[in-house]
């Protein structure tokens, strides 16, 4: 009775983080057009606060630029750092775990031994090297975030490769004479990948705050908002501006909880499910 | 031989100054000065590398041969009470304090300035290295007396700008038959200043005691000095607030902060203290891009740019406008009749039409890289502002932004750069650093000068006199025709001068008390009850 | 010998594998990088073009990076780590100084998050859906997705400016010269901010993980029939759900050593920390190759004695757990 309650509130969570995530994406997607302000262009007084003019509803920064517009500009950006490494980490994370599970022997060895060389190395610190060293563009950063992601899910899919090389269908497969790249590419990968969605959900929600991060020290494409840099720009007047890091930090933390619990979720319908449940 | 005294240092002017001070209020012996400092020098020794990062600590511990002032002439003597200069220009005679004592009892002799002149400023020092490059002996006739000799006529005015930031004297004798970079006391510093040097954390402080045997006794009036190591801006403007430490140099409070901190009881922000070290915002230029190499794109940029806007919100009206290379503070070469270049967009963009570069279909003329220095806030700042004045115009601009070194390599060694926002310092004489981002025939790598692909024969003429003009009147004459190239040919863009700002608890009482003050040695600085 | 052990030694056969790859992959990056040490030190001073060849020479730099790392490799057999060009100081002293801090600053971190997110776990755990369930779940979930280096200028703001009750940066109070326990006292005064930022996070996650598998536990089989035979609910929670949830939970702290690390970068520089985190950072901005590696290194050897330490601990804590290599 209680679990099954609690299933119910889980999945009205996730829902509600779905819709919240969508209703961010949306924003971000059709800022230009919902809000139809240069977030980088000077466009009123500095340091209006909010609410105080209907034009900038969220007021101004330091420059006198919008608020809303530099919020929904820094979504954006934060969105699209987080899918593109996400998306890049993932890639190269099947890729190779698929291909260390399925060669096996020294193959799977050495890039075994890669990833936990990459492993070992402090993520966030392996890509704010990259990040400062190589420029700070949106293209480096997502790659630099990529960097720091790809291991677990090729640590991921490899373990399921490993078990899944062991199961009667792949060996059916084997007998029935199909060459192993195929067996690979055709049985192995449809099934190791279910685990590698809620990861992913994990990576993305890790990516955004490690985008934030590296914009708050300062590591964040000039060419765009985002809102790490807006909470460090905003943190040398918090005492007489404070909205102008709480909100991003705020818009932040949503983003993040909203993803997390849409990872949640997708974890949960994705498990294989209890014969007792 | 030495007809002609140039400059013997008058002390009459600076103590009229200080006395209206003084009059105020008595110094008070003793409590230690806590202060902010955000780097470590790897090198700290002030007579081998000459910045502000190292002055700021070292500059207390070590002393140099002058110090700035207010007012005429503009010195005050420190380990020097006189200089002059020959008229050929080829010997420069410096007459030394007498019984003045290094930290370690030994005694300053004029052998410690003949050996830091010629084995420490000219050789390994980054701008001792321009400033002496034809210094050929020092004669030491006697301890008190030291004659540096040139190979080539170098002007008396141009040694005496240089003496605050160049001339830091260390103990010969710790010195000599070692690998001066190498050396120790590089970093366990001993001079002969008002503070001794006790101990430096790495990460965490410096420590600095009081001299009781300073040559300027009774003072200092400071039991010591405490740097603390706070790398993190917004660190700083919290210990400020919650009193841990007394003062913040360099404005390394961010300058919204600062205004807040200004209205606190028992906060001071104070503005002087700086006019010996005036920076400027700049934009730099590639002539290597056809574009660029058009007089009247580039005349067309500084009509785009906004120098009140960029005062006004960028430094919160703490700088003013340049008129060109040299700053206004500078009376002895400055001068304001040079072309200007007034903030008018249309003016711009007629100039943009008259060079064949119209707008295309999408309004875009043409588009460039711009990579604004990424070592203050404020180059930042003014990257995005001139991203958005370019795109006001019809050029898009990129904003590029890479760390120190990355910067370092594409704008001086690589040339991979359209536009860049660069700072350059003004050193008290235009031959000290300021020349240099003029003259063409410089080769790759050479950090802060032309590296621009800029060559003007006129230009490199008037430098090329200058640097042997030994008359100051001739000097002055031929560094307003420098200015007067400089923005008439606009080879790289003058937006506005600024100095630093030091933030203080109202206790800290002679902050400011000259030009170059948060370098200097705070001899006179005490702590009010 | 034991799973445990057979993969520890395997573990520790690998390790010097490991550390040259790593190595080798942050020397390639400081030469792929724009700009060498020169570049970067000269970024506030300035010279001329003798000076730039000058230092070059004197720094090494006008060798090929082969042969730089060649050297360097050799030095390392011989127990050298090398000079910093930044810091112009030996490597090793850097590192005795940095390392502790860090250590100290993500040992309290990881002790925060261990015990509040246990107890949070625990409390929301242990009555899935009830008021305190609720209550501990939304604090872990908010918090968790709260980035730190934020949750540090709030902190600031509030109990170093606004309540003055804790000091806003720093390790400890410079010149007050206390000794013994007055110093560690007034060290740890300094750490508590810096501790609350970068462990929350990770308390909340802790909380989050130890929750679920707490729930899970409740729907098994075992827990199932032991409250069909009655037994008292605080026994069941201790003996069955705690416990079985409370495993994997000690993976996941070994598995977040190196993100704790890289965590500490940012809070030590939010609050002026001169831990090991700093001094990488700086290594990369200054593009002091000995000092990079040097960091790296440490840190790296460090996540994999901590690693080592999980895999024993794992085995003995669940036996029944195969120490298979394949495991994730």
């Amino acid at each position: 009775m209680s679990t099954a309650l609690l299933r119910f509130a889980r999945a009205r969570a996730a829902l509600a983080a779905l819709l919240l995530l969508a209703l961010f994406l949306l924003a971000a997607a059709a800022a230009a057009w919902l809000w139809p302000i240069d977030p980088d262009a000077p466009v009123a007084a500095a340091l209006l606060p909010p609410l105080a003019d209907p034009a900038h509803p969220l007021g101004t920064d330091r420059l006198g630029r919008d608020l809303l517009a530099r919020l929904l500009a820094g979504a954006r950006t934060s969105l699209l750092v987080a899918t593109g490494a996400t998306t890049a980490a993932v890639l190269v994370g099947v890729a190779i775990g698929l291909f260390a599970g399925a060669a096996g022997g020294l193959v799977d060895e050495s890039l075994m031994r890669l990833v936990e060389a990459f492993q070992i190395v402090p993520g966030f610190l392996l890509a704010l090297a990259l990040v400062s060293v190589f420029g700070a563009r949106l293209e480096t950063v997502v790659l630099a975030i990529a960097a720091a992601s790809w291991p677990a899910p090729a640590r991921l899919v490899r373990a399921e490769v490993a078990k899944l090389r062991r199961a009667e269908f792949v060996q059916a497969a084997r007998v029935a004479g199909l060459r192993w790249p195929e067996v690979a590419l055709r049985e192995i990968l449809p099934n190791a990948l279910p685990p590698v969605v809620p990861m992913a959900a994990l990576t993305v929600a890790a990516a955004i705050l490690i985008e934030g991060a590296l914009a708050f020290l300062g590591l964040s494409d000039p060419n765009r908002p985002s809102w790490g840099a807006m909470i460090a720009e905003g943190r040398a007047v918090l005492v007489s501006a404070p909205w102008l890091s709480l909100l991003p930090g705020m818009a932040l933390a949503a983003t993040v909880l909203a993803v997390n619990l849409v990872g949640e979720g997708l974890a949960e319908a994705l498990a294989p499910r209890r014969a007792a449940a | 031989m030495l007809t002609r005294r140039l400059f013997l240092a008058s002390t009459a002017a600076p103590l009229l100054w200080r006395a209206r001070q003084l009059h105020a209020e008595t110094p008070r012996r003793g409590g230690v000065l806590v202060v902010a400092a955000d780097t470590e020098p790897r090198n700290l020794n002030p007579a081998l590398v000459a910045s502000n990062g190292v002055f700021y600590v070292a500059s207390k511990v070590i002393e140099p041969l002058a110090e700035m002032a207010y007012g005429e002439p503009g010195l005050e003597p420190r380990l020097a009470l006189a200089w002059e200069g020959s008229a050929d220009g080829r010997s420069l005679l410096l007459r030394l304090r007498p019984g003045v004592r290094f930290h370690d009892g030994t005694s300053f002799t004029s052998a410690d300035v003949a050996y830091c002149a010629l084995e420490l400023w000219k050789k390994h020092q980054n701008l001792g290295r321009v400033v002496f490059k034809d210094l050929e002996a020092v004669e030491t006739p006697d301890p008190a007396t030291a004659i540096l000799r040139f190979s080539a006529p170098t002007p008396a005015q141009l040694i005496a700008n240089a003496l605050p930031a160049l001339t830091a004297v260390v103990p010969r004798r710790l010195f000599e038959g070692t690998d001066p970079l190498a050396n120790p006391h590089n970093q366990k510093l001993v001079g002969t200043g008002p503070f001794r040097f006790v101990e430096h954390r790495p990460g965490q402080y410096y420590r600095l005691e009081r001299n009781p045997d300073y040559w300027d006794a009774p003072k200092p009036w400071l039991d010591g000095i405490v740097y603390r190591v706070l790398p993190d801006r917004g660190a700083i403007a919290a210990a400020l607030e919650s009193g841990e430490i007394h003062l913040a140099a360099f404005s390394a409070v961010p300058l919204a902060d600062m205004q807040r901190l200004a209205k606190l009881p028992g906060i001071a922000v104070i503005e002087k203290g700086y006019e010996g070290i005036t920076y400027q915002l700049v934009v730099e230029i590639n002539h290597r891009r056809k574009e660029l190499a058009d007089v009247r794109v580039r005349r067309a940029i500084a009509h785009a740019i906004d120098r009140d806007f960029v005062v006004r919100t960028i430094f919160l009206g703490w700088a003013q406008p340049a008129s060109g290379p040299i700053p206004r503070f500078d009376g002895r070469f400055y001068t304001a009749d040079v072309p200007a270049y007034p903030y008018d967009p249309r003016r711009a963009e007629a100039l943009l039409d008259e060079a064949g570069l119209r707008r295309g279909a999408d309004g875009v003329r043409f588009a460039l890289d711009l990579l604004p220095a990424p070592w203050f806030e404020q180059t930042r700042q003014m990257g995005e502002y001139l991203r958005q004045a370019l795109k006001a115009i019809g050029i898009e601009a990129r904003l590029v932004v890479k760390d120190p070194a990355g910067h370092q390599k594409a704008v001086y060694t690589d040339h991979a750069f359209d536009l860049a926002i660069g700072s350059p310092v003004y050193r008290n004489d235009p031959a000290i650093s300021t020349t240099i981002l003029y003259e063409s025939g410089l080769p790759p790598g050479v950090p802060f000068s032309n590296q621009y692909g800029w060559a003007e024969p006129a230009m490199d003429e008037v430098i090329r006199t200058a640097a042997r003009a030994i008359d100051p009147a001739e000097r002055a004459a031929l560094y307003r025709r420098f200015q007067t190239l400089a923005m008439e040919h606009l080879p790289i863009v003058p937006v506005v001068e600024f100095t630093f700002l030091t933030v203080a608890r109202t206790n800290v009482r002679e902050v400011a008390s000259n030009p170059r003050w948060a370098v200097s040695n705070w001899a006179d600085c005490w702590l009010a009850a | 010998m034991s799973p445990g052990l057979a993969l520890a030694r395997r573990r520790l056969l690998q390790a010097p594998l490991l550390l040259l790859l790593v190595a080798a992959g942050c020397f390639l990056l400081l030469e792929a990088a724009p700009g060498d040490a020169v570049d970067a030190y000269l970024a506030g001073l300035g010279g001329d073009a003798g000076l730039v060849r000058a230092l070059r020479e004197a720094w090494g730099l006008d060798r090929s990076a082969g042969t730089r790392f060649l050297l360097y490799l050799a030095g390392l057999a011989t127990g050298d780590l090398g000079t910093s060009l930044a810091f112009g100081r030996p490597v090793l002293e850097l590192l005795l100084e940095r390392l502790p801090i860090t250590l100290a600053l993500a040992g309290a971190a990881t002790l925060l998050a261990a015990l509040l997110g246990t107890g949070l776990g625990l409390l929301a755990g242990s009555r899935p859906g009830s008021a305190a369930d609720r209550l501990a779940s939304a604090v872990a979930l908010v918090l968790n997705a709260t980035p730190g280096f934020w949750l540090g200028i709030l902190l600031v703001l509030l109990f170093a400016v606004r309540l003055r009750w804790l000091p806003s940066a720093g390790i400890e109070t410079i010149g007050a010269d206390y000794r013994g326990l007055a110093r560690l006292l007034d060290q740890a005064r300094h750490l508590v901010l810096p501790t609350l930022a970068l462990g929350l996070v990770y308390a909340a996650l802790y909380a989050r993980i130890l929750r679920a598998g707490m729930v899970e536990a409740w729907r098994s089989d075992f827990v199932r029939a032991a409250r069909a035979r009655g037994l008292p609910r605080g026994r069941i929670v201790l003996a069955h759900v705690a416990r079985n949830a409370l495993v994997p939970l000690v993976t996941v702290l070994g598995l977040h050593g190196a993100a704790m690390l890289g965590g500490s970068v940012v809070i030590e520089t939010l609050f002026a920390v001169p831990g090991m985190g700093r001094l990488a950072v700086e290594a990369v901005i200054q593009r002091d190759h000995a000092l990079l590696l040097g960091c790296v290194l440490a840190s790296s050897l460090l996540v994999i004695l901590v690693n080592l330490l999980v895999d024993l601990a794992y085995g003995r804590l669940d036996p029944r757990i195969e120490l298979a290599r394949d495991r994730p």
